[in-house]
Parts: structure tokens; sequence; C-alpha cells
């Protein structure tokens, strides 16, 4: 089979086998530092466990051969292109986790008096400020632990302000349907009404829909832009009109900044907040699935109902951090959000400058528009005249041509050695197929998932039950999802070898 | 440009592909009134070794647990950290990845998520946890939401006792949801009183009672009772755990708490000012579809054999969009590798040990403490890992004067639950030696004889 002879998949290893079954009695991993006082009165019965929770008893060498057999069966950056829409899948420079790991950063304990973490405060207002310019905004908290936390934080801030007025019988966050899941769940939590509002084909606001769902009930809209499409909202400046004429204020879900660096800026749209994932656009790690940040900002009139505490500068240049009044009651995190990644990203915007960070959307645009075109003849793109950072094609004519659906050309793509794209999403794009290289993919690269996507559409061809079965060359196949979720096997049951 | 492969000559080539001249083409759909016709106004980029140096900077300025000697606790914990776990961690097949959804490519995330979850059941003694959450408060506040979702009944209730950066949270996310809170008052013992909470069920129908343990003072709260009196008047028991405490403390389901949250940051997470975190939920089976976060299950793939994947997602708001049970849509993935990897570590040989090891140390700052005239303990009840002295003047008084001295002495108590302003808070964890617990002694004695100002 010629598409056998050109997988590339290169796994290593076997599956390793549950933690829970290695070691043996007696062996040990982790030792304390002795202690040379006396030993501490028994605690009584009544508040001890029956018996010690059952681990297994492992050595050091184990441990780690376990968990390196783990991570070989894991797809990352480093192994192959991630072209996953909306998740900006680049490189992550290795200097962030450097600088973030430093003595005098990692080890600091979020009850340390301010005289102690001066520098850690100079940094982080130098990256709200970065921030700030970046988005054109006048405030900024870095608090939020992923995105879907700042679109919580922003609507907090959003109805505090309502509130502060004296306008309590706003209850409605519009939201447009190409909008992510995250978006009406967080207005949701909030004992909020997220309003769907239809949009145009390409995802694009409707300005008629607009006009007939805004009201004496509308608190706000939240509008990802650019969009899940990848297409900027061209009438944005009209929408900011229509919604602050009746009252409410415009939140951007920044998911897809990462198209508008230096370009354009929230603020300078109408925007009264927006939250950043730092993980995509700044290039923090995804770690598997966190910790990411989502910080926002804010518009100056917004600015007092960010909670605090928040870093301040006195006369004499010390950093302080400083009670806000009005919110002093709200908090979303114990402490004071993901530093450690809010550190990261500062070193990748310091790395970059104004220049690189222009030269990062140029590329990601460039990257994006590249890739559409090259494949033109292979998947059918929507909307193909103006995507910025990623483009949405479908399946919908492979489907139809060779009885193959997007989820089949996802799997038989790992097989190549190239993660799948984002599938079955935005919904509404039938069979969607989103495509995000990012600008840290080489002109090679493109080049080389545009052949892979060449040689699967002939696969899919002559050969559609290749594409059924895939993926064929991975450490596992096609997973028994229906199983796992009726008949769930959360924890592992069996007793340990000790 | 530093991590941009393309050099100018790819560019034009790219674009003369697309029969275009100028990148800027790309952008000409951008309505003009948006554009942002300047620079941005940030300095040009800088090499590595410039970043490197500004941050060595200004960590050089602050002032670290590595090189002080640190008491702080109250959730965030000094405590081992093997160097395996920065090993693992740093691998790019566990840093780089992303959220697990191709799990025939994603095993080695999925497996360790499982794993994870394993050991917090067996922590715990409940049958599910999930993936893990951004943090111990933000993971109190969503199980809050599972068990008003589950009696419906707007009214949580909180013990004086817990957290109070915990409450916070919990309050601000009740209040968003339009659910009530209320306040059970501590006794004279410094936990709370079984009468009292008796008296503030009967006049709510509450849909939990949150029992922290150890509770915020450091005490080991009388569970077993609380529990008895919560549940007999139909709220759910929330335990909220030191993780590290379940080495020798009866389990969360030993003492019929339906749901547990933590803060697992102790399980090899460096400090970081707070974050990033780990918090932990775990719960019974019957509420195994309401929580929120990813869970991991094993099951089978197409070849025959055993594989994990993300499970029960009709949970989440990808599907479920404003009926999900939360907008949760990330965990703390790599933090959660480090504190599976420690526990992996831990084993069962260290995990008793580690228990005995925390307990020895805050027994023996008690001891010391206690002889210092002027000090005492205002609470006598079992504890763990974390006590709180009664000081002669006030406890800012005390830390400023210990900092002097490279010591930092825990954290001021004044207005929690019923502590004053000569109350601190003070962790022992297993990384201190004798003769820094004996330092603290002196450090104490020299205060209250001197008030700080003898030497």
């Amino acid at each position: 089979m010629s598409g056998e002879r050109q997988v590339t998949s290169g796994w290593l290893g076997e599956l390793p086998g549950s933690l829970f079954d290695k070691g043996g009695p007696g062996r040990r991993g982790l030792t304390f530092p002795r202690w040379e006082g006396e030993p501490a009165p028994k605690l009584p019965a009544s508040v001890l466990r029956a018996a010690p929770a059952d681990f297994p008893a492992i050595s050091e060498p184990e441990v780690m051969r376990h968990f390196t057999a783990l991570s070989n069966l894991n797809h990352h950056i480093e192994r192959g292109m991630y072209p996953l829409g909306s998740c900006t899948m680049k490189y992550n420079p290795r200097l962030n986790e450097q600088v973030a790991a430093m003595q005098g950063m990692a080890d600091l304990h979020p009850e340390q008096d301010v005289a102690d973490i001066q520098g850690l405060l100079g940094a982080l207002m130098h990256l709200e400020k970065a921030l700030c310019e970046i988005t054109g905004f006048a405030g900024c908290s870095l608090v939020p632990a992923a995105g879907a936390h700042g679109e919580y934080l922003g609507m907090l801030v959003i109805r505090a302000w309502h509130e502060s007025r004296g306008d309590t019988g706003r209850t409605e966050i519009l939201i447009p349907d190409s909008a992510h899941g995250t978006n009406p769940a967080s207005v949701a939590i909030m004992g909020m009404t997220p309003r769907q509002i239809a949009s145009k084909a390409d995802g694009r606001i409707d300005l008629e829909a607009l006009k007939a769902a805004v009201g004496p009930k509308t608190a706000g809209i939240m509008i990802t832009n650019p969009n899940t499409l990848g297409l900027f909202e061209n009438d944005i400046v009209e929408v900011s009109r229509i919604v602050h004429e009746a009252g409410g204020r415009l939140y951007m879900d920044g998911a897809n900044l990462n198209a508008i660096l230096g370009k354009a800026r929230p603020g300078d749209m109408g925007f009264d907040v927006v939250h950043m994932n730092l993980h995509k656009t700044f290039s923090t790690p995804h770690g598997g699935g966190g910790p990411g940040a989502g910080p926002i900002c804010v518009a100056e009139d917004l600015v007092p109902f960010l909670p605090g505490p928040r870093i301040g500068k006195a006369a004499d240049g010390t950093f302080t951090l400083e009670r806000m009044p009005g919110v002093d009651d709200t908090a979303i995190h114990a402490y004071y959000g993901n530093v450690g990644v809010c550190l990261r990203a500062l070193a990748y915007i310091l790395r970059n400058g104004r220049n690189g960070l222009k030269r990062v959307t140029e590329c990601a645009v460039l990257n994006a528009n590249y890739l559409k075109h090259q494949l033109k003849d292979v998947i059918e793109v929507q909307h193909a005249e103006d995507c910025l950072h990623e483009f949405v094609a479908t399946g919908a004519g492979w489907k139809r041509d060779f009885g193959v659906r997007t989820l089949d050309i996802a799997k038989r793509l790992l097989d190549y050695g190239v993660h799948a794209p984002t599938v079955y999403f935005p919904l509404i794009v039938e069979e969607a197929f989103m495509v995000e290289p990012t600008e840290t993919e080489s002109r090679e690269s493109l080049d080389h998932f545009v052949a892979v996507m060449k040689r699967i559409r002939e696969e899919a061809a002559t050969d559609p039950d290749l594409l059924h079965g895939a993926p064929h060359h991975t450490p596992v196949g096609r997973m028994d999802e229906a199983k796992a979720a009726r008949d769930p096997d959360l924890r592992w049951m069996g007793p340990c070898n000790c | 440009m530093p991590y941009v492969p393309h050099a100018d000559e790819d560019i034009r080539q790219m674009l003369a592909v697309m029969g275009l001249d100028s990148i800027e083409q790309l952008f000409s759909h951008l309505p003009s009134n948006v554009r942002l016709g300047r620079d941005i106004d940030l300095p040009l980029g800088l090499s590595e070794e410039e970043v490197r140096n500004w941050f060595s900077c200004a960590a050089s300025i602050n002032h670290g647990t590595t090189e002080l000697v640190s008491f702080l606790g109250g959730g965030v914990y000094d405590t081992v950290i093997p160097a395996v776990i920065d090993a693992l961690v740093s691998r790019s097949e566990f840093l780089t990845a992303y959220t697990p959804y191709q799990p025939e490519v994603s095993q080695g995330t999925l497996q360790a998520i499982y794993e994870w979850q394993s050991f917090v059941c067996r922590l715990t003694g409940l049958a599910v946890a999930n993936a893990s959450m951004y943090d111990g408060a933000t993971a109190l506040a969503e199980a809050c939401q599972v068990a008003v979702a589950t009696k419906r009944k707007p009214l949580v209730v909180l013990p004086a006792t817990l957290n109070p950066r915990w409450a916070r949270v919990v309050r601000t996310s009740m209040r968003g949801a339009g659910i009530a809170v209320v306040e059970v008052p501590a006794g004279i013992a410094g936990t709370t009183d079984a009468a009292a909470l008796e008296s503030v069920l009967a006049n709510a129908q509450a849909a939990a009672f949150v029992l922290p343990n150890p509770n915020y003072l450091g005490l080991v709260e009388p569970v077993a009772e609380l529990s008895a009196v919560a549940k007999a008047a139909g709220a759910i028991v929330i335990a909220a755990v030191n993780p590290v405490s379940l080495t020798l403390l009866k389990s969360p389901a030993e003492y019929g708490a339906e749901l547990c949250v933590g803060e697992a940051q102790p399980f090899g997470i460096p400090p970081t000012w707070g974050g990033p975190l780990l918090g932990f939920l775990s719960c019974t089976d019957e509420h195994k579809r309401r929580i929120p976060g990813r869970i991991v299950g094993r099951t089978t793939d197409s070849r025959g054999q055993d594989g994990y994947v993300l499970t029960l997602q009709t949970r989440e708001q990808h599907i479920r969009r404003e009926k999900a049970t939360s907008n949760i849509c990330s965990n703390q993935g790599l933090n959660m590798m480090r504190a599976t990897i420690y526990l992996a570590m831990l084993g069962a040989g260290g995990l008793v040990e580690l228990g005995e090891a925390n307990r020895a140390r805050i027994e023996a700052l008690r001891k010391r403490a206690a002889a210092v005239p002027g000090v005492t303990l205002p609470y006598t009840g079992p504890v763990f890992n974390e006590t709180v002295l009664r000081l002669p003047r006030p406890a800012r008084e005390f830390r400023a004067f210990a900092r002097k001295h490279g010591v930092l002495a825990g954290i001021p108590l004044d207005g929690v639950a019923d502590c004053g302003p000569n109350d601190i808070l003070v962790a022992v964890t297993e990384k201190r030696a004798l003769y820094q617990i004996d330092q603290y002694a002196a450090l104490l004695a020299e205060f209250a004889a001197t008030g700080g100002k003898g030497k």
C-alpha cells in the first residue's frame, strides 16, 4: 500500500502498563531530611485513618522509566506540526522556562511582605503595561488562570459597573452562535443569561439581528475577533456603537489575538474588556492541558472594578499591593493567579519587542494564507477571501465523494506524524476542519502538511476504509469512547505490589 | 526574529506563490478606522542573554524561601521537591503537548491523569476524582456549585475556620449565581462548634456544609460529629483538606464527605507567589456526572488494547455550552503531572513517614514555643503541621523582627475566627531541621523579652 510506506509515525516503545502494578515491597523513591528531635506524641486514634492509602512502592529509576515511557506516547510540538485551529500551538521557547524557574521567582511564598518581592512586582507591572499597550487599554488584571477564568472575571467587572450605576436590570449577554462554548458557560455561571444571536454564514455578526436583540436587558456582548472562522469583524465599530447606545459593554474573547498584534487593538475598536490566552499568543506551554493564564485588560472607566490587591507604585519608586475599595470582597483565585505563566509571557514579549510581535502576526497570517492557497485543490475552504491566522475548511465534499468524514481525515493525519486540526468546530460549518499553522512552522513544514493532505485525498479516493480505520501506526487505535462513558473506569482498582 | 523560521527571502517566495508582493496585502481588508497607524509602544526585541539578565536582576532583589527559612503556610507550603520532577516535566512530550483530545497520540498525558485520579481517590477514599482545578479555592467554589445543583437549595454554610482567601473565592462565586452563604462561628477550641452548626442548619435549608480539615488554624476538626450534624440536616459535606494530612488523618470518605477538594501544591510544586497551583476535586460515585473539569477513563481501542480517553464529556462546556456544569475548560496539566510523579516517588514507604515528619516538627515547635514566657498555645486540639501561637505583642511586629533574622515567621491571623492581632499561624514542614525550629524558639524568646528591640 503506497500510503503505508509513507507513514512517518516513528513511535517508540510499548504501552508501559500501570504505575500501580510496578515496584515491590520495601522499595523507596523519595526520602526526607533526617529528624534529630524527639518523636511526636501520638494523635488520638479517633482522628487517624484506619489504614494508610494503598500506594505502590517504587524506586527512583523505575519512576523515571515509567514516566519517560508515558511521555513517548504523546504527540508534541517538537515532534511535528500541531495545526489546531483556535489553539495557537506555537513553539514554546525554553528561555521562558528558565526565567520562571529562577530562584527568587519560583520560591516566593504568596504571604511574603512586599519588601521581599519587589523584583517580582516590578516584572508583573511591566507585563500589565505591555499587555495594556498591545490591547489599547488602561488597566490589567493578571489573576485569571485561564481564558474561561478571564471571561468570568470580565463578566464580574461588567456587572459591577452596571450595579455601580444602579442599573440592575441588565441580565443578558449577547453571544454570536459561532462562539466558543466557554462564552455562554461563563455567562451562565454568573447567573446571567446568554442570548444567542445568529451570525452570518461567515460567522460575522449580523447587524440587523444585533439591532433586534439589544435593549434594556442588555448587559453586554461577547465577541471573538478575529472570529472563530479566522475572519476580522469588519463592522466592529458599528457593533460597538449599537451595543453602547443600548447601554451595554463589549467583551472581546482574545483567543485569536495572534492575528492582530501590532496591527489593530481591541481598545481602539470599541471593546471595553479583552482576555488574552498567554498560552496561545504569548507562547507559554500548554502542558497537556494547563496551566495557562487568561489576564484581562479593561477600559479606563472599568479599572476601579478590577479586584485587588492590585500592583501600584509609591512615590519613592517601590511597588505596592493595593486594595480596591469597591470590590474588596471579590476574588476569583486564592492568590494572584498563575504568576509563573505570566513571567514566561513577559520573557516572550521582551524577547520579541515591538518589531518581533508584529513579525509574529505577519508570519502567522502569511502561513495560514499560504497553506489555504496550497490546499485549495485538496479540501474546500470556507470564506476563502480574507482569512487571517487560521481558516476553516469543510470535509463535506470528501464525505459526498468518498464517504469519508472529517474525523477520518483527522485520524489519518496522525499516521503521518501530523496532529489533527480542530474538527467539528465552529458548529456553524458542516464537517468543519479548522487549521491554524502559527508563525513558528517553516515553509517546508507547511509544504509537508500539503503533501500529506494530498496523499490522504488519494487514499480516500482509492481506499476509503484505510481512513475509516485510521490511525494504524499510533501507539493505540481508535478508542471505544462509548464504553468509557457507559461504564466509567476512572481509577485503578487493583492492590499494589507492596 | 527570535522564534519565526522565515527569512525575508522565504517570505518573498511564499507571497509570490500566492501572487502577492507584500505581507501588508494580507491585512488590507482590515477596516482603516481600526488599524493601528503606528508601532506599538514597546522597546525593540532583546537577545536571549539580555532577557535572562533582565530576569536575573529582578529575581536577585527578591528574597525567596531558598534564601530565607520559611514557616509560612496557610495553603501553600515549603516542601521537598525531588529532582526527577523537573527532569520529567521539562520533556517536550509533556511540556508542549495540547489537551489530550486525540487519544491515539496522547496516551502519555491521559494515563498520567488516570494515575493522578487513582492517587487522589486512594488518599480521599472517594470513588471519583477529576484531572485537577486551578487551585484549592476555586475547586471548593466548584464543589459548592455541585452541591447546590444536586440539592436544589441555594444556600451554603461555611465555617469561620475556613481559609479566608478560599471563603472570599467561594462567596464571589456564590454571589454571582445568586446562592446565599451563611457562616457558622468557631467555638473556644478553635474548631467548629457542633451545636452552633446544628442551630444554623435548623434555620436554613442548606445544600452544603464545608468542612475544612485541618482547618485554617491548623486544628483537626471534630469531623465525625460535624459531618453527622450536617447530614442529619440534609446538607452535603464538602471536605476541604490539606492532602498531605491524608497520609495520617481520617480520609473524607471515612467521615461521610461526598465531595472533597484541596490544594495539592505541597506535592512537588514550587510556590511561585501563589500560582500556578493545583486544586483537586474528588467525589462519591453518585456525583460523577455533575462535577466540573476533565475526567479520564480507561477503555479499549480498536486493536483490543487497554487505553485511556477523556470521558463523561457531556458535562462540559464544549458540548453543553450554557447548560454545562461549569465554564472550566482546562486543568493544571503540568502541575498535575508534577504531583503524580511526586506521589509515585513518595510511594507506600514514604507516605506515613511524610506525615510523621510533619507531625514531629510541628510538635517540637509547639513544645518549644509554649516554654517561652509570654507565648501561649491558645488551642490545644490535635494539629497536623500548622499551629497558632499567641504572642505577647502584635504578630506583625514579630514577623518583622524574625524577618530581620532571615526567618519568615508566619501569617498574622487578626480577624480570622476568634483570633486577635497577637495571633500568628506557623507552618512546619518536613523540610525544617531541628536547629531551625530551635532558632525560631530563640527568636520568640528574644521578641517576648525585648519586643524585638533588644538587638
